[in-house]
């Protein structure tokens, strides 16, 4: 089956309820620890990479408001120690899932310009991602 | 689209401040025109039109569409520069930071970008300003 390139246009993302913003932008980075295990003998570095995976990543956009007492997620109370389940979406039916915490809140307000915010998260899942990656869906 | 934000924009300028007028189109006699004026309108009149209109998008589809466009008002010459930076000032105050209905979006926003400065144009005064009109459309 032909691949279909993905394009922005194609993504979206979702970071937990109520999170009163509308997105435009997110990234993700899935790292693993790594350890050199050259040995004597050897010509060139071997590596291992760890079982466990880390993701982190930001989502930004502009702020929103409703009539309902809605806050950001992430800002208010205990909020920020609290999961979130979040769907990173590249594109219909390619998408990581995962629970993580919102570790920073980022506001920018400019008098003559525009009103920002963004997301910092730090997945906190057991299981890791679940990616699902099906163009074909 | 682009229309919903220019008959935003004559609807500010021509709205009703009471006895179905405000002091811009009493101070040009409701000639107040998009794009160009009729050949040989009589002065004072505004003409405005876009200088480009950008498109911002979200996920999900939304989008944010930000105009930019210029406002111009003529004046006859011998009426002095007085004239023409009484009405530049009115135009100031009917657009900056203000609040807008735009069909099809849920909210508009106009704010001044720069102030128009007379000059001469043939035999009428010339003055310029720029504004930008924001709006989003969430649904």
């Amino acid at each position: 089956m032909a691949s279909t390139l993905a394009h922005g246009s194609d993504g979206t993302v979702v970071i937990g309820a109520n999170y009163e913003a509308q997105l435009n932008t997110w990234s993700a980075t899935l790292t693993r620890a790594t350890s050199v295990v050259t040995g004597f003998g050897d010509t060139g570095h071997q590596r291992r990479a760890s079982k466990v995976v880390d993701l982190t990543g930001s989502a930004g956009g502009f702020s929103k408001y409703d009539a309902a007492d809605h806050d950001p997620t992430g800002i208010i109370g205990n909020a920020a120690a609290t999961q979130a389940n979040m769907v990173l979406t590249v594109a219909p039916a390619c998408t990581l899932t995962f629970d993580a915490v919102i570790n920073s809140t980022a506001f920018s307000v400019t008098q003559d310009g525009d009103s920002t915010v963004s997301f910092n998260f730090e997945m906190d899942d057991a299981d890791g991602p679940t990616a699902a990656w099906d163009e074909g869906s | 689209m682009s229309v919903d934000l220019m008959k935003a924009i004559y609807a500010r300028l021509t709205y009703d401040a009471g006895s179905s007028t405000n002091p811009l189109r009493t101070a040009v006699s409701d000639r107040i025109f998009a794009i160009e004026a009729p050949a040989r309108t009589t002065l004072p009149l505004v003409v405005y039109s876009f200088d480009s209109v950008d498109t911002e998008r979200f996920f999900g589809g939304n989008i944010r569409e930000i105009g930019s466009f210029t406002v111009s008002v003529f004046t006859k010459a011998e009426a002095g520069a007085d004239s023409i930076v009484d009405i530049e000032k009115l135009i100031f105050e009917n657009l900056d930071q203000i609040d807008v209905v735009v069909s099809n979006h849920d909210r508009g926003y106009i704010r001044n970008l720069s102030r128009g400065v007379p000059e001469l144009d043939g035999e009428a005064f010339r003055a310029d300003s720029t504004f930008e009109i924001v709006a989003a459309i969430n649904s």
